[in-house]
């Protein structure tokens, strides 16, 4: 599709015009010998098809036109964003304020874990939490259990039950579905003024739990967040390809927003809140499909600061099949567009915010309606061309040219490898050019999705758990396996402290299955 | 001829994809990022590492075990046996002779006390420690019990002691821990105490009338000496608090923070730009200047059984010091004269 388009613009803006003075023509061509040949002299190209019908005809065509100055401008924009981000990544000064706070009086923190049918992978996160250096006697762990009519409620009771001054467990089985909704319900139980939040497939670090506190000592700051890095890179072609992506977002763009002082985004895991920030600008939006973009626009609209760090990582499982990645990014670009559309004039006119500010946070916000915008400007410009419309040659090809940049060649693409770079990867570099696969999938996919958004209130589905489909087979298996173990640890010796460490080396994360690449 | 050209344009156009195949395929760089489970700029990653090394190395009879140190007899950088750490188990109370040159990490199993002038990869103690003036420490350096680091001294990488550590004049570091942390030779002064104060009441809600967590100022603010807030604040300019204010909560300014002489937080300071501490001022909490930090004689970070951090780009820090923690400087930090 690109390369028509390319090809489109370069037919269009390399067309001779059309030859009106045979006169004019043999005086010019005569030199070169060409003037003889009859069909040089004689051939007049035909007026476009819709002055044949009627002059009014042509309105549509300016219309078309504005709408594509209007895109190319977009584009254009977009594309110097990249371009600034990726450079500031590069040569700029890297601003980590926070990593330095190596000792402190660490405050009381509570981590919430919402999940839904979470069996396969909800031991693991447990046990890593168990693991980390903060102090005990100041961390609160909630699994956030929403009616899973799986194991999950099984496993966090065992837990609750060997850890019951740490693990304190919120059950849910009435109320509005919805992470969002089912962490409002669980921040009615939280004491400390910091949480944290983590998706049930993610595995923290010994120290990331510190790395996440240490922001939100900072009185400015309302909500943190952390890198996510997936773990299950090596599965497939979508794996790897994903692994790339996030590696752009978060090394480039994330934290080029904290370098540019601008609007990092909270993501809603591997991530922490300060309740207080929370309840000062309302608090959970249940109907939210992103609560995390939903927040980040109210907590920097009411005065308060994203921070986010490269070093706060994490590991996640990425989608391995290509509809649950389409459902995922459907499902962003709705939440995302609607929050855009309910909080854009919301941060433009917040005084809190410096131009800068707004302008980030407006285009952050409108990121996801680039795709169904892109779309347009390529069936404008396809349209135009067969229209005869020889006016618009020039910004064809601009268009072309930074589409192609945009989604290509140089300000993504120089982005994600920028990333993939910083990261100190040697080969993986030499995926980039598959990473259009990604990008013209999450075009369509986003495309359609704001389009959806468009639909009248009413006919959109009700709010649901939108579950990312987990791909740890043995996780389960992983768990009872240590839970047998286990026993007969305890049979051997009673403490019960120790079966933490020990589970981590059995419950790998990941069985060694095959890449399907 | 059709034909010829529509293959070289495809080749043309499908040579980028030719590595991305034979990467997809062999799959050489597919694993995961790494993420450490501690950092390296980790106070005691470094010292922790180099244990737990020699513990694997321990009963082993191979060329990383740790020698003895013969001084009369050093190895050269170029020796094999210069790839294993020295092993240094009585040094008497002496100091080792000056001007010398260590490329392995030390060892010393009883209190050390080095010559002037001499140059250590890294130092491990499990006693006291004593840096002579002008030594330079490359890497790391960790004492069990004191550390007593001597004018002059250049410490790259972290310093660490479990009880106290004294800093003097003239010398520069990057990151220093310990229980108790002293700058200069002058005993550290008494906490000052308080004199009358008078209270500045604060409304904490936002403009929607919701209770706030802080209260946002969008200009300069100064504290008159002698009084106190109670409250945190975030200030869009910069922070001043006169001779003997006080702040009773965390205070964040985008611009500079001053703290005139016996001023005190009673929390964490944060600024985005410098901070300063003057004279006899204390702060319990975090200290963190995104620019410069300047701890001025005579005041105080964080408190016994209270560790805290202070850090900043470039950490100036006069004699008269003292910090209950860490003290990182992220570029250059040195003690004044």
């Amino acid at each position: 599709m690109l390369t028509m388009l390319v090809c489109c613009a370069a037919a269009v803006s390399e067309a001779p015009a059309p030859v009106t003075s045979a006169v004019g023509s043999s005086v010019a061509l005569e030199p070169y010998g060409l003037a003889t040949r009859p069909w040089v002299t004689e051939v007049e190209a035909p007026p476009p098809f819709w002055t044949r019908f009627d002059s009014r005809f042509a309105w549509p065509v300016d219309v078309m036109v504005g709408v594509l100055y209007g895109i190319i401008f977009m584009i254009c924009v977009y594309t110097v964003r990249h371009y600034w981000f990726t450079f500031n990544r590069l040569f700029g000064r890297q601003r980590n304020p926070y990593i330095a706070v190596d000792e402190t009086d660490w405050p009381e923190v509570t981590v919430l874990i919402p999940c839904h049918n979470e069996e396969a992978v909800i031991s693991t996160i447990l046990d890593a939490l168990l693991r980390v250096d903060y102090p005990a006697s100041r961390l609160r762990i909630t699994p956030v259990n929403d009616r899973s009519t799986d194991a999950t409620r099984e496993i966090i009771d065992h837990y609750a039950v060997r850890f019951p001054t740490q693990i304190l467990p919120f059950h849910r089985s009435d109320g509005p579905p919805g992470k969002a909704a089912a962490l409002k319900d669980a921040f009615t139980l939280v004491e400390s003024d910091l949480a944290l939040i983590f998706d049930a497939d993610y595995v923290p670090g010994r120290d990331l739990i510190k790395r996440l506190v240490a922001p939100l000592l900072d009185p400015e700051v309302g909500a943190v967040m952390g890198r996510v890095v997936p773990l299950n890179t090596p599965r497939n072609l979508l794996t790897r390809l994903l692994d790339m992506e996030r590696a752009g977002g978060y090394q480039v763009d994330q934290q080029a927003r904290m370098n540019l002082d601008l609007i990092p985004q909270y993501g809603g895991t591997v991530g922490g809140v300060r309740l207080s920030a929370l309840n000062s600008v309302g608090g959970w939006r249940p109907s939210s499909l992103t609560e995390d973009t939903d927040l980040t626009c109210r907590l920097v609209a009411g005065g308060w600061k994203v921070a986010y760090s490269n070093r706060y990582e994490c590991y996640e499982e990425v989608p391995e099949t290509w509809p649950v990645r389409i459902r995922q990014i459907k499902r962003w670009a709705r939440g995302h567009t609607d929050a855009a559309l309910r909080y854009v004039p919301l941060l433009l006119i917040s005084r809190h915010l410096r131009w800068r500010e707004r302008l980030d946070g407006t285009l952050l916000m409108g990121i996801y309606l680039m795709s169904p915008l892109l779309i347009i400007g390529w069936l404008i410009a396809i349209a135009l061309f067969y229209l005869g419309e020889h006016a618009l040659h020039g910004l064809v090809a601009i268009l072309a040219v930074a589409s192609y940049n945009t989604l290509g060649n140089f300000a993504a693409f120089f982005e994600i490898a920028a990333a993939v770079r910083l990261d100190g990867h040697r080969h993986r570099i030499r995926l980039l050019p598959l990473v259009l696969v990604g990008f013209l999938v999450s075009l369509f996919s986003t495309g359609r999705a704001a389009v959806s958004q468009l639909r009248p209130r009413k006919r959109r589905r009700d709010i649901v758990w939108h579950k990312t489909e987990r791909f740890r087979e043995n996780g389960l298996e992983a768990w009872r396996n240590g839970q047998i173990e286990e026993t007969t640890n305890e049979r051997d010796d009673e403490s019960t402290n120790r079966g933490a460490d020990e589970r981590m080396s059995t419950s790998a994360p990941f069985s060694p299955r095959q890449s399907t690449a | 001829m059709l034909l010829v050209l529509l293959s070289i344009t495809a080749l043309w156009l499908l040579l980028p994809f030719f590595p991305a195949f034979i990467e997809l395929r062999s799959r050489r760089d597919a694993e995961p990022l790494p993420i450490a489970d501690r950092y390296e700029e980790e106070m005691q990653h470094a010292p922790a590492q180099f244990i737990a090394a020699l513990a694997m190395t321990a009963g082993q009879d191979n060329a990383t075990r740790p020698v003895p140190l013969d001084l009369a007899n050093l190895p050269r950088p170029g020796d094999p046996s210069a790839k294993a750490p020295y092993l240094l188990e009585e040094s008497g109370a002496e100091p080792l002779p000056a001007g010398l040159l260590f490329t392995k990490e030390v060892l010393a199993k009883t209190a050390l006390h080095t010559g002037p002038n001499s140059a250590f990869e890294a130092i491990y103690g499990e006693n006291d420690l004593h840096l002579g003036e002008g030594n330079t420490v490359a890497l790391w350096l960790h004492g069990e019990a004191n550390v007593w680091i001597s004018a002059g001294t250049h410490l790259h990488g972290s310093a660490s002691a479990l009880q106290e550590m004294v800093v003097e004049k003239g010398c520069t570091f990057e990151r220093l821990h310990a229980a108790n942390l002293l700058f200069g030779v002058e005993p550290a002064l008494k906490e000052r105490p308080l004199g009358p104060e008078t209270l500045i009441p604060l409304a904490l809600e936002n403009e929607a009338g919701v209770p706030d967590h802080r209260l946002l100022i969008c200009r300069d603010l100064t504290i008159p000496a002698g009084h106190v807030v109670e409250g945190n604040l975030v200030i869009t300019e910069s922070l001043h608090l006169e001779r003997d204010a006080r702040i009773i909560g965390d205070v964040k300014a985008h611009r500079s923070i001053v703290l005139e002489e016996g001023a005190r937080v009673e929390g964490h300071v944060f600024s985005e730009k410098d901070v300063r501490l003057g004279a006899e001022t204390q702060v319990t909490g975090v200290v963190v200047a995104e620019r410069r930090l300047t701890l001025s004689r005579g005041c105080r970070v964080g408190a016994l059984g209270r560790a805290s951090t202070a850090c900043g780009r470039y950490v100036d820090v006069a004699a008269g010091v003292q910090v209950h923690g860490t003290v990182w400087a992220l570029e250059r930090g040195r003690v004044t004269q």
